[in-house]
């Protein structure tokens, strides 16, 4: 399973350690990858040679074989939706002619408004986030002052906008339960196949004797189409969507000077997944590269999500415009009241319309350059932390007994006549069980996701001959079914398994939670066998626990505001929802020194290893070096982890949960595919979250949040067709000075000056001198204090000048700061 | 540490602007200094426990142009062998805040 062709080049994990083999002797001298197995030294890479790609996998050639029929129903279902993407064309009646003569012949000249469109379209703008009924208000009062200059009706200028920014949505009924929606295959349905509810409003059907029919229940899709071809269509914004061309180009060349070796990651154009496809021509500068990404958006407060909403992020753009409100791409919503069964036929409308654009191509107007092409959109990353995840990849979830859903092919244990796996890599000591019992495992030689080992696992699955066997072997490859996206042709997307990204934000918070924590509280499952008392790391209990729940509570104050969420009290809270942040702070904040002196040394040390390790893996940018140092003390954490606790015990298997395993895949994807942060949806969060925030209407308000969402897509086309129709969405505080490249001076500012002699201004003479030694010292310096300033980061930093007087409890202290001291000032004050 | 110097973390006292020429403003903090980490913590803890201590004022205070200010860290309190120390920590994945939409609102005052 693990096998790859012994071929050259994967500049995957083996890059970890050939590529800075220098790097890292430098740091630590790790034992060398084992030439184990198939795991040969062949594996390592080198960036001028390039993976041989498969057009097409031996799993999709079966897909889309008409004369292949699986004989699992759900099996089935799912093909018929894939089949049916493979076969898209644009004419299928979805989309208006308006839609697609633009998807075909864009525009290609500026969109210019009149007077009175412009000046409505502002006010409309301007009242976004009021209920709807304020921009009527403002119109009534604005016509009866300038009868010669009227205002837009709100009906006008929506229908104006829905024109302008050409985003129409696509309308499919749905079961009113949310069980699926009536599309592909299931569009001549009038009852929900799942739970038997009609498709029709009942009361209306029975009221006209059956003559009228409403449906039910509705959802929408935005087609992708014209909304990327309105990023084109402003020179300026343009000029940005060629962000990606751009950093290629420099990626290239800076290869070529390096040896083809890699400094840093940064984006997921540093990865080899990516660089590798522009060598094939497999995708070229003028197509657009999507990561497409579903999460659960929480309407109210006692439900877990009610509602999901699937994004397009374009990779075109640079990160920090892709990620924001207005440039991520609304795809559909699929409304509550509960979780969908059948997400694969809500999601069907979308990757419909996005197979159609990459066969039929997308005609693009690009101003910044005045020139026409097609363009073929590129399928290439899915990023979906937890529970979202498992919707669109076809994957068994957390509960899978496959423990990596990266497809690394690790092969697992599992107890004798339990048949849960785990990834335990030592071989337990008397353990026998048929399948497991495989010698230990080396770490160095978990690589990253494999397409073959998904493509073999998931034909073993297709031809499952019978239920019962299909359960097994749906256990067994921890896949349900194939994922709705094989439908896209392959040469416009990545193999299957190449898409999916690791889950960083709950593996390193949520799940380490559930797993640390029980163990050193003494209260994580203990085995008949086993007993605690002999758990010497359990030992937060009792009084220990209350302290150590007390120091983290007490942290408050000297946790900055810009923080977000300081961690309550662990010993109180743990049972209460303790949040992704909160365990995040507590982990890799607070953790090394609250834990010091707490855990026994060995289990200290080992817990640090990594903390060191994650937090170098979450930054944005990852030098190679650091990149090494960190996978090489994850290893070790997750090795030293199997000694301390399971100790090769076979009743102790079962602390080797599937998380430490996914944590040793964070790094490994790194070389592949960029750093975590970059694809992880830390950074999607707040933008898929506001979408609910929006939410005014409380009588309906999922079809309300489907029109926010269509608002929202129409209203950043436009913002992209007219950039200047932007408010500067931050305008600086009153009083506040810009100092440039991202400071602000901000208030509170004294407004008589001080006079400053003694020890101060010595400091502030020295301080001039080392600018310019012509500059004439005084005695006294006046000036005026400043309170606060605004980093680059984002973050305000404040001051001792005006925080230091205000009580603990009602601080979080920002005034501390990194400050970075050039050689050269340094040399000056020694 | 990078290549063309190094960092330090230090308390803010307060923020000015000193006007030097007609054309030229500086603006400035004066900022304290924490002393330099405890290297015994920072090898034993696998450079996770940075832990400082504030410094005499003549040693600590140091006036640097706010530009060189790069980010708000945490400096929690905590006792070292008897000693009041503090330890530092920056927030993880701090860069990333400002890809999304995740920044803290600027406040008036």
């Amino acid at each position: 399973m693990l096998s790859k062709e012994p071929e050259n080049n994967s500049p995957d994990p083996g890059s970890l350690i050939t590529e800075n083999q220098e790097a890292q002797a430098q740091v630590e001298a790790p034992a060398p990858a084992p030439a184990s197995g198939e795991h040969s030294s062949n594996e390592r890479n080198d960036m001028d040679n390039s993976i041989p790609n498969q057009t097409c996998s031996r799993s999709t050639d079966i897909l889309l074989d008409p004369n292949f029929t699986p004989a699992i129903d759900l099996l089935n279902a799912s093909l018929e939706f894939i089949r049916r993407i493979h076969a898209a064309s644009l004419d299928n009646g979805d989309l208006q002619d308006e839609t697609l003569s633009r998807i075909r012949n864009p525009f290609c000249e500026s969109l210019i408004l009149d007077k009175a469109e412009l000046y409505s379209l502002q006010q409309f703008l301007s009242c976004e986030s009021a209920p709807q009924q304020t921009y009527t208000n403002i119109m009534q009062v604005h016509n009866n002052f300038f009868p010669d200059f009227p205002m837009l009706s709100l009906d006008q200028i929506k229908r104006r906008i829905k024109e302008w920014s050409g985003v129409i949505p696509v309308i499919k009924d749905m079961c009113p339960k949310s069980c699926m929606a009536y599309t592909g295959q299931f569009e001549k349905l009038t009852s929900c196949p799942i739970c038997s509810c009609s498709r029709w409003d009942t009361a209306r059907l029975q009221a006209s004797g059956g003559l009228v029919r409403v449906p039910a229940q509705q959802f929408y899709s935005y087609p992708l189409g014209p909304q990327i071809q309105a990023l084109f269509r402003d020179p300026g914004m343009a000029e940005e969507m060629s962000y990606r061309r751009k950093t290629t180009a420099t990626i290239l060349r800076d290869l070529q000077m390096q040896d083809g070796k890699r400094m840093f990651f940064e984006d997921v154009f540093h990865g080899s997944e990516y660089l590798n496809h522009v060598k094939d021509g497999k995708i070229s500068e003028n197509d657009i590269l999507l990561m497409f990404s579903m999460d659960g958006a929480q309407l109210y407060e006692h439900k877990q999500s009610d509602c999901w909403i699937g994004i397009f992020v374009l990779l075109d753009l640079r990160p920090d415009l892709r990620y924001k409100k207005k440039h991520v791409i609304p795809a559909f919503i699929i409304p509550g009241p509960n979780n969908p069964q059948d997400t694969d036929s809500f999601c069907f409308p979308t990757f419909y319309h996005l197979s159609a654009l990459q066969q039929e191509g997308l005609g693009i107007w690009d101003a910044s350059r005045e020139l026409s092409y097609v363009s073929r959109p590129f399928m290439f990353l899915f990023s979906a932390d937890g529970p979202g995840s498992v919707h669109l990849t076809g994957l068994v979830g957390h509960q899978g007994a496959c423990p990596c859903r990266l497809f690394c092919g690790l092969k697992a244990r599992h107890k004798p006549g339990v048949g849960c796996y785990y990834p335990a890599l030592l071989k337990p000591i008397g353990y026998s069980v048929e399948g497991c019992d495989h010698a230990d495992v080396d770490i160095k030689s978990i690589t990253c996701a494999s397409p073959t080992d998904y493509d073999t696992k998931l034909i073993y699955l297709l031809c499952s001959p019978n239920a019962t066997n299909y359960r097994t072997r749906r256990k067994e490859t921890g896949i349900v079914r194939p994922s709705l996206l094989s439908g896209l042709h392959s040469k416009y997307r990545l193999p299957i398994s190449s898409m999916f990204t690791g889950d960083s934000l709950h593996v390193t918070t949520l799940n380490l939670g559930d797993l640390l924590l029980p163990l050193w509280r003494g209260t994580f499952t203990c085995d008949g066998t086993d007993s605690t008392t002999a758990w010497s790391w359990a030992v937060l209990k009792g009084h220990v626990w209350k302290q150590h729940g007390e120091a983290v509570a007490n942290a408050r104050p000297y946790i900055p505001g810009s923080f977000d969420r300081p961690p309550r009290n662990i010993a109180e809270k743990i049972n209460s929802g303790y949040k992704a942040k909160e365990w995040q702070h507590y982990f890799y904040g607070l953790g090394p020194a609250l834990l010091y002196n707490v855990l026994p040394l060995s289990y200290w040390q080992n817990f640090c290893k990594l903390v060191f390790a994650i937090r170098i893996l979450l930054q944005r940018s990852i030098t190679a070096e650091q990149l090494v140092i960190a996978q090489h003390k994850i290893e070790e954490f997750h090795t030293e982890f199997e000694l301390l606790y399971v100790q090769q015990r076979v009743d102790r298997m079962h602390f080797m949960r599937p998380c430490l395993h996914l944590l040793l895949h964070i790094g490994l994807e790194v070389p592949r595919v960029g750093p975590a942060g970059i694809y992880s949806t830390w950074v999607m969060e707040r933008t898929v979250g506001n979408l609910g925030e929006e939410i005014r209407l409380h009588s309906s308000p999922y079809a309300n949040l489907a029109e926010r969402a269509l608002l929202r897509g129409q209203v950043n086309a436009l913002k992209s067709i007219i950039p200047n129709l932007e408010k500067n969405t931050e305008t600086i505080p009153q009083g506040g000075i810009d100092l440039g490249s991202g400071y602000i001076l901000l208030r509170a500012h004294e407004q008589t000056s001080l006079e400053c002699r003694g020890f101060v201004a010595v400091l502030i003479s020295q301080f001039l001198s080392s600018e310019d030694p012509s500059y004439p010292l005084q005695d006294i310096y006046r000036f005026t204090r400043w309170a606060r300033l605004r980093l680059p980061t984002g973050q305000t930093a404040r001051s001792r000048w005006k925080e230091s007087k205000k009580p603990l409890e009602r601080l979080r202290i920002s005034w501390n700061v990194k400050v970075f001291f050039s050689v050269f000032l340094n040399a000056l004050l020694m | 540490m990078n290549l063309n110097g190094h960092t330090e973390f230090g308390e803010v006292e307060f923020y000015f602007q000193l006007h030097v020429s007609s054309e030229k403003i500086y603006t400035l903090a004066l900022v304290s200094l924490y002393s330099k980490p405890n290297q015994e913590m920072y090898e034993k803890s696998i450079h996770t426990i940075y832990s400082v201590k504030k410094l005499p004022e003549e040693d600590a205070l140091r006036i640097v142009d706010v530009k060189t200010i790069r980010s708000v860290v945490s400096l929690q309190p905590h006792i070292v062998d008897g000693e009041d120390r503090f330890f530092l920590w920056e927030q993880v994945g701090l860069e990333l805040l400002t890809l999304g939409d995740m920044v803290e609102p600027l406040l008036p005052e």
